[in-house]
């Protein structure tokens, strides 16, 4: 009688660093992933605390873009509501939804389109900043 | 026992309860809202027609548009 025999080899791969360092070639390689997780993500950027992009999903929303301006600008207008720091938006019109998630100093602005899973989806954004603030948006 | 036409009179009003009900749903989820959650755990339905949400208003649809 023959028995099958399994072995797993566990590797401890939490402070590995692959690829390069460059942080917005991070936040790049996180927007794709996201997008890739997102079918219904129409547009999005990282915006950091100077109010730079530092990445997006297309040319559109690059900096100095129209687009980049009012993220900006909605990120100033929701910073003014209370005192407090913002830590995360869901906003909605007849047509689509716009999240906003901070962490760790950078900014996610994100379109979607109407009636997405709002819990996944700033779920999901918020792994990608911390991903783009950790740079392993690289792997 | 009810009469037939009873029987059919309730079933159309129920359905037109529950259609009554589905479009009453829709009209409530389709509504514009802002949400927005504060790092000290607190948050906030925006009243819409305040000035708050008026600025937040206009920039969300400026990036809706521009997407």
């Amino acid at each position: 009688m023959t028995w099958a025999v399994c072995s797993y080899t566990v590797a401890d791969i939490s402070t590995q660093t692959t690829g390069s360092n460059d942080p917005d070639h991070s936040a790049g390689r996180v927007l794709e992933n996201l997008a890739e997780l997102e079918p219904e993500l129409v547009a999005a950027a990282i915006i950091d605390a100077d109010g730079e992009t530092i990445a997006s999903t297309g040319a559109g929303q690059g900096p100095g873009t129209a687009w980049a301006a009012a993220a900006i600008e909605l990120l100033g207008a929701l910073a003014d509501v209370r005192d407090t720091a913002v830590d995360s938006a869901h906003l909605a019109t007849d047509d689509a939804e716009v999240f906003v998630v901070r962490e760790n100093g950078l900014s996610l602005v994100a379109v979607t389109g109407r009636f997405v899973l709002a819990s996944l989806t700033s779920f999901d954004m918020r792994m990608a900043l911390r991903d783009a603030a950790s740079g392993a948006g690289n792997a | 026992m009810l009469k037939p036409h009873r029987v059919l009179i309730d079933k159309v009003s129920t359905y037109t309860d529950e259609a009554a009900a589905f479009i009453r749903r829709r009209r409530h989820h389709r509504r514009a809202f802002i949400r927005i959650q504060f790092q000290s755990g607190d948050a906030l339905d925006l009243t819409p027609g305040t000035a708050e949400s008026q600025r937040i208003d206009a920039a969300t649809e400026a990036l809706i548009d521009l997407s």
